[in-house]
């Protein structure tokens, strides 16, 4: 590595959360009352506490479980739907205004309604699938409309099967643009699973631990499961980062 | 192959009306005219990309297009190999034998965005050779290559041609490329009631002896130029 990449590749985010940690270690110091903003030291030192307990991690493999769970349905039913969707015109159409009215919905409608529907243990895992289900969907839809017709072409001249031209010519093709949209839709999800559990107070969730600090106005530990859902998301992404890096070679050739 | 009637509109436009068009068996045929005259539509029909009730062709095609259209994700070898059916060593042991003949060996492992433009068509016309068809079509498969390159990949596609020889329909806008390639060169033109031909002519003189300068090759290439003008 040259030492423009070092300092591009790995000096500057250090610098960067440097730079964050310092001005947060400031206002923290400026304020001085640990109730309204904690200092990072105290943070960490109640992160490293929860880290001690076993809940903790109940809590997080519960709202991991959901995340993935919701997400794994919405994008296997998702790519069903734009399947369906492209090799069927009319279908697409009449499907349109169902996705369009998902998008438009207000997210916290989606969720009231849900909460009056659903037990709080479910609720979660209901919402976070509305709400990502339409995004999904439209971004398989796209992914397989920016396919190279011209390379579709090719494959029916020289009479490719249809799962030949699904698995050979289309997968490939997509794979870029569905990571893309995963990668957003994924980290929207864990965001969106741990608000949900807040609401609905999920028993033995990141949200119920997080809603029950709020109440006890335990700061420091409030941040605490935040720096959690935040590594929780940082983990989804680096699965995802690996995953698109060994995939990177079979589409581009490099 | 059958001879039957081809009927083309896309919205308004006629393409082609009640056409009739039969490539002569294990011989070249090439198809020159202007823009919007039918050529490559005539290759989509024969390749069933544009269907016909009943079909003009009912088996395998192979069709080189005029850009290389490899799938980028696959190797020049794997390229040659999907289009084969059987067990994937031999496939790719077909392959290897085909870039080696063509002399693209040194080209198997890599991919479409690591070939330069010449090397990815020679590769595109590997993959239509190397596919079991008794139909080979080629829209315009030297466009925009620069001569050198153009006269190369003749050359190649004339000798593994003449090695195992099958019907071919070749498109071209290039006189000298028809008049080196055909065993019979038909001129199309676009009339109000689709395409018609205005030149139909047999070639039948040694492709080695196809020369500038010669006679029979001045000649023809003159008839050529003439119509062509004139449409």
């Amino acid at each position: 590595m040259t030492g423009k990449r070092i300092a591009e590749n790995v000096v500057a985010p250090i610098v960067g959360l440097a730079a964050f940690i310092g001005i947060w270690y400031a206002l923290a110091a400026a304020i001085g009352k640990e109730i309204i903003l904690p200092t990072p030291g105290e943070t960490l030192r109640d992160f490293f506490r929860l880290l001690s307990h076993r809940f903790f991690y109940a809590a997080i493999g519960r709202t991991l479980l959901r995340t993935i769970l919701s997400f794994l349905i919405a994008f296997s039913l998702a790519s069903i739907f734009a399947f369906l969707s492209k090799i069927c015109p009319f279908f697409r159409k009449a499907f349109a205004p169902f996705t369009i009215l998902l998008r438009v919905l207000p997210t916290i409608s989606v969720i009231l309604l849900v909460l009056i529907w659903f037990k709080s243990a479910t609720a979660p895992f209901v919402i976070t699938f509305l709400v990502i289900f339409p995004m999904l969907y439209k971004t398989v839809t796209d992914a397989a409309d920016g396919v190279d017709p011209n390379l579709i072409e090719m494959g029916r001249s020289y009479g490719f099967s249809p799962s030949k031209l699904l698995f050979r010519v289309y997968v490939p093709q997509m794979t870029p643009a569905l990571l893309t949209g995963i990668g957003i839709t994924l980290s929207f999800s864990v965001k969106l699973t741990v608000a949900a559990e807040v609401l609905a107070y999920t028993k033995e969730s990141m949200g119920r631990y997080m809603q029950q600090s709020a109440a006890y106005i335990e700061t420091a530990t409030l941040l605490a499961w935040t720096l959690a859902a935040v590594f929780l998301g940082f983990l989804l992404e680096g699965i995802l980062y690996l995953i698109k890096r060994s995939l990177t070679r079979w589409f581009y050739g490099k | 192959m059958e001879n039957r009637e081809i009927s083309v509109r896309f919205g308004d436009k006629i393409i082609f009306d009640r056409f009739r068009f039969h490539p002569e068996e294990n011989k070249i045929t090439c198809i020159l005219g202007p823009s919007g005259s039918g050529k490559t539509t005539l290759l989509k029909v024969f390749a069933g990309l544009i269907p016909q009730n009943p079909k003009v062709c009912a088996g395998k095609c192979s069709m080189i297009f005029q850009d290389h259209r490899l799938l980028p994700n696959l190797t020049a070898r794997d390229n040659l190999a999907i289009v084969l059916s059987g067990k994937r060593k031999e496939k790719r042991e077909k392959a290897n034998r085909l870039l080696n003949d063509m002399e693209l060996a040194d080209a198997a492992n890599l991919y479409p965005s690591e070939l330069s433009g010449g090397m990815a068509q020679r590769v595109a016309i590997a993959r239509a050779l190397i596919y079991p068809s008794p139909l080979l079509l080629m829209d315009e498969p030297f466009k925009g290559l620069d001569l050198a390159l153009q006269e190369r990949l003749i050359r190649y596609f004339i000798k593994y041609w003449e090695n195992e020889k099958r019907t071919a329909i070749f498109v071209t806008h290039s006189i000298l490329e028809a008049i080196l390639v055909a065993d019979r060169i038909v001129v199309l033109k676009n009339g109000e009631k689709g395409a018609e031909v205005v030149f139909d002519r047999a070639f039948e003189m040694p492709r080695k002896d196809r020369a500038l300068g010669d006679p029979k090759v001045d000649e023809l290439r003159s008839d050529l130029h003439s119509v062509l003008v004139s449409l």
